[in-house]
């Protein structure tokens, strides 16, 4: 009689053993998956209502964002735009007084990692110093970006005594395309395989532009 | 009154075990009954966890057509981005030279004076060396140039640093004897702008 007690025991462990191995264990299993899957859910909920709110505050901060790139595209324009930025250095040597006597600039040439385009600019002015310093400033406070690389200034005494400033400076403008779209290029190539040679010696040589109006101030 | 069996005692022991088994059997039955009735509740809940994680889903399905509904907005910051990158790409170790000239000016010492200046931004090749400059000076006599020394490598002159003389030759401007020296320093991370935070526009 004792033996068929522990033999039912026996009988009851195994089977229940084997219903929570086999039935009830991939059971847990499978909600544990969608635990996990409910709680990555819930982070991406999280995430994207973060999302929204912020593009909600851009949405209506559209008219701000809209001003601030206008900004930032008259700082960097698309176009090289080489006729509004002798005007405006023209305009900026009447303002300080400085004689520009010459100014070349390259054609754009591409910075490397970067979309942006380098147009460096070689200026040269005479002035008296505080004259000079305004053209420094005022090329920093420019609507469009100009940064100097490098100046070399000498001073020489004019004929009336006073103590004037010669000053070479080497500034860089920023754009964001080439001169000629490069597309526009390669279909001017003959079907022979020559490039177009006036286009090619245009790029080697920078423009030399002389500000004859420099003069006047 | 004592009820009285007179069949054999065997016959009597094999209906008690029967009725044992019987009962075994039926508490056997119960319990798979109630192993099954616990297997259909544990399927209910993977029914629950389920059902929870498709309206989940559903939720973040619905938030990702507003975000695609508001996918302009991301654009415009996106670009707004994108140029202030350019921005700052552009204006990296970006000297105010004319900040430079007029703390030269304001620091030059009194029997000294300059007469060429030039100076550069150079690749970073050196920790926090950003550019050089050069001069050629003349001063009235040798404890001059020391005076020169000490005034451009006072802190005063911000964003200037290794201030050296590399020659010092006797000479005459007009009938007076003085000396001519040539100097270099260089440009610290000091002397470059924060123009690029000053240029982009702030949005909210």
């Amino acid at each position: 009689m004792r033996r068929v007690g522990l033999l039912v025991v026996l009988g009851v462990l195994v089977v229940t053993g084997a219903w929570w191995m086999f039935l009830i264990s991939p059971r847990n299993g499978d909600i544990a998956d969608l635990k996990g899957e409910l709680n990555v859910a819930v982070d991406t909920q999280q995430r994207l209502q973060v999302q929204i709110r912020q593009l909600e505050e851009i949405r209506d901060s559209e008219v701000q964002y809209l001003a601030a790139l206008g900004q930032l595209d008259s700082l960097i324009p698309e176009r090289p735009l080489l006729e509004d930025f002798i005007e405006q250095i023209f305009a900026l040597t009447n303002e300080t007084g400085v004689e520009l006597q010459t100014l070349t600039p390259s054609l754009p040439a591409a910075v490397e990692g970067s979309e942006l385009r380098n147009i460096a600019v070689s200026v040269q002015i005479e002035g008296e110093f505080f004259e000079v310093l305004g053209f420094l400033f005022g090329l920093s406070d420019m609507e469009r970006l100009v940064r100097v690389d490098s100046i070399a200034v000498s001073s020489s005494v004019s004929d009336a005594g006073e103590t004037m400033l010669s000053a070479g400076i080497q500034l860089r403008l920023f754009t964001l395309a080439d001169l000629v779209p490069i597309e526009e290029v390669e279909n001017l190539e003959d079907p022979d395989g020559g490039s177009d040679a006036p286009e090619s010696e245009a790029r080697s040589e920078p423009a030399d532009v002389e500000a004859a109006g420099g003069a006047d101030s | 009154m004592r009820p009285i069996n007179l069949l054999p005692p065997e016959l009597g022991a094999r209906k008690l075990r029967r009725r044992r088994l019987a009962m075994l059997a039926g508490v056997g039955a119960a319990y798979v009954v109630l192993l099954g009735v616990l297997v259909l509740f544990w399927n209910g809940r993977v029914d629950d966890a389920k059902r929870d994680v498709e309206d989940q889903i559903s939720i973040n399905q619905t938030l990702e057509r507003e975000v695609i509904a508001l996918a302009d907005a991301g654009d415009l910051a996106v670009r707004y981005q994108d140029k202030a990158d350019l921005v700052r790409t552009a204006l990296s170790t970006d000297v105010d030279w004319g900040i430079i000239l007029n703390d030269l000016a304001r620091l030059l010492p009194p029997r000294v004076w300059v007469e060429t200046f030039s100076g550069s931004v150079v690749a970073e090749t050196v920790p926090g060396v950003v550019g050089q400059v050069g001069f050629s000076g003349v001063g009235f006599d040798f404890p001059d140039v020391s005076a020169w020394l000490r005034a451009l490598d006072s802190e005063q002159f911000a964003g200037i640093t290794g201030t050296w003389v590399s020659t010092v030759s006797q000479g005459v401007a007009g009938n007076e004897p003085v000396v001519n020296f040539t100097s270099t320093a260089v440009l610290t991370i000091a002397a470059v702008t924060n123009r690029a935070d000053e240029l982009i526009p702030e949005v909210p």
